[in-house]
């Protein structure tokens, strides 16, 4: 329901005019721009996620900065894995070589 | 826009770049392929082989294993005969008796051989290596402290390091 205005604020509005000059065409470049707006909440999802991403990787700042925090997760991830990953190799070494020359430790995990 | 998508691909790649260099790094020359390439991989690096000393504990080792094998087939094939001696009685026959007795030295002849390939091993490194490694075997294999000592035991680090 649309809520009543005062007599008082009605009137103000009906004798309120423009002083300043629109720039040319400012009609057509607002429903330019509501057009386009309307067009990306449509559009498909990697559409908007590249509209939402762009202005932020015009800044040379987020961009730099989103490589070196790429750079240091991988680096990271690498080492530790790369370490998590030799340490079990070697385990798995140790126990081959164990079941390997100990007849009874090969019959006791043939029995398991 | 081609930038932004430049940008955003150049980083997954750069971050995909950065973990495969020190991930490889690390598990390369791991002693690929099968387990007895595993095991003696590990022990190459474990005890610090050069290639003679490698080449010439790798040939103990497979000379070993032609043994050993034929040790296995005899130990599963008395520890059969126990089993069935033992499920079609409820009372300690002198067969069974025996076939323990037969057994008990099959362990024996088991850990005579096993105790001689590894003072062979031990012969073949470094004289320094040759005992950690033979101090280590030992006690993972012989009976050495088993019966006590709980597996992961923290005394293995003061071995193997």
């Amino acid at each position: 329901m649309k809520p009543e205005l005062p007599d008082k604020l009605t009137g103000l509005l009906h004798e309120w005019s423009l002083s300043v000059e629109l720039p040319p065409r400012f009609n057509d470049h607002v429903w330019r721009q509501i057009h386009a707006r309307a067009r990306r909440t449509n559009a498909p999802l990697a559409v908007r996620f590249v509209s939402w991403i762009e202005p932020l990787f015009r800044r040379p700042a987020f961009a730099a900065a989103y490589l070196l925090v790429l750079l240091f997760l991988g680096l990271s991830t690498g080492l530790y894995q790369g370490a998590a990953q030799k340490t079990e190799l070697q385990e798995t070494g140790k126990a081959q070589y164990l079941q390997m020359v100990d007849p009874y430790q090969t019959a006791h995990s043939r029995a398991l | 826009m081609k930038k932004s998508i430049t940008i955003l691909i150049l980083g997954l790649l750069l971050g995909l770049g950065a973990f495969a260099v020190p991930y490889f790094a690390a598990t390369s020359n791991s002693g690929e392929g099968g387990a007895g390439d595993h095991a003696l991989e590990w022990l190459r690096k474990e005890f610090k082989l050069d290639a003679v000393e490698f080449q010439r504990v790798a040939e103990l080792h497979d000379g070993y294993q032609v043994e050993c094998g034929r040790m296995c087939a005899r130990i599963a094939a008395k520890d059969d005969q126990l089993q069935r001696m033992i499920t079609s009685t409820n009372r300690v026959t002198p067969e069974i008796e025996q076939v323990m007795r037969e057994k008990a030295d099959l362990r024996q002849e088991c850990q005579l051989n096993m105790l001689a390939h590894f003072y062979k091993v031990s012969q073949a490194m470094p004289e320094k290596e040759g005992k950690r490694y033979l101090d280590w075997v030992q006690r993972h294999t012989l009976n050495m402290g088993s019966a006590m000592a709980h597996p992961d035991s923290t005394d293995d680090r003061h071995v193997m390091h």
